[in-house]
């Protein structure tokens, strides 16, 4: 695929797989929740999810997959700063917790979209913030997905 | 119907932001006698305590789910308003919520204007 955007002057690519839907509807999630990323890199093959990621959801049902995201802890208190509209200070323990929060609320749009378009009917569990809690077995792919913000980079994945 | 200053209402939802964006759109409303809790249990226990007029409910959460605290208290009283407010807003649950009673299903996150037409029910005009 190209490494075009999913955001930005570039024509709109079409979604063809869950994780490319995945990634389209996350563009849209930040840009309504939190600001226009500068770039957001369409989904590739990850190896394995990185020791420091552990703010994750898993989704069950048609379509089983799960859901995480890492980053600095610098950007992940400016993004959550952003996203909830109010001062965290330094409080790290916070941001998780609406970086967790964002996670949600963009799973949900996820899952109506493929509820609504593709009659796929999952449902998520509550996000959790252990690596130990996820099952990786399961899963055959993780795809990761970096997404480029004015303050830094985050990286979201996707695995089914 | 009563008016909003006067409206009971019980916010469940385990997470800090939706209850604190459902709270100031409820407080811009005129709604003043608002209680929280932070998991269905809570909802449920907070129901049979307070009578609250009117309850907004998530369905994502521990200890117990908002459907099965929706089906609880709907038990206890065939009369609760329950408005469920979820990321889940796929077909099958919002068939679920009001199969089970719910009055109405709020996408997160709501705007205080839906959450204003979600209470037309319960509000006098004003």
């Amino acid at each position: 695929m190209d490494s075009a955007v999913y955001s930005g002057r570039r024509k709109a690519l079409i979604p063809t797989t869950f994780e490319e839907l995945f990634a389209k509807t996350l563009s849209e999630s930040l840009v309504k929740l939190v600001e226009k990323p500068l770039l957001i890199r369409p989904p590739s093959i990850a190896a394995s999810l990185p020791d420091d990621c552990f703010i994750s959801q898993s989704i069950l049902g048609d379509l089983e997959a799960l859901s995480a995201v890492r980053g600095e802890d610098k950007v992940l208190i400016d993004f959550a700063r952003l996203y909830a509209k109010m001062e965290l200070g330094n409080d790290l323990s916070l941001a998780y917790e609406l970086a967790a929060d964002f996670l949600n609320v963009h799973n949900g749009f996820f899952l109506v979209t493929l509820s609504m378009d593709l009659d796929v009917e999952s449902r998520l569990l509550p996000p959790t913030f252990r690596k130990d809690c996820l099952p990786l077995s399961a899963f055959d792919s993780i795809f990761s997905i970096p997404v480029l913000f004015k303050f830094g980079q985050l990286e979201f994945f996707y695995s089914e | 119907m009563k008016k909003a200053q006067d409206l009971k209402v019980l916010i469940c939802d385990d997470s800090l932001l939706s209850r604190k964006n459902l709270r100031d759109g409820l407080r811009k409303i005129g709604c003043v006698s608002i209680n929280e809790t932070v998991d269905g249990q809570g909802a449920v226990d907070s129901y049979k305590k307070d009578r609250p007029d009117v309850v907004f409910l998530d369905i994502v959460m521990p200890v117990m789910d908002g459907i099965t605290a929706l089906k609880q208290i709907r038990e206890y009283d065939p009369e609760a308003s329950v408005i469920m407010i979820s990321s889940m807003g796929t077909k099958s649950f919002v068939r679920e919520a009001v199969n089970s009673g719910a009055s109405d299903f709020l996408q997160k996150p709501a705007t205080t204007e839906q959450i204003r037409t979600s209470l037309r029910n319960f509000l006098e005009e004003e």
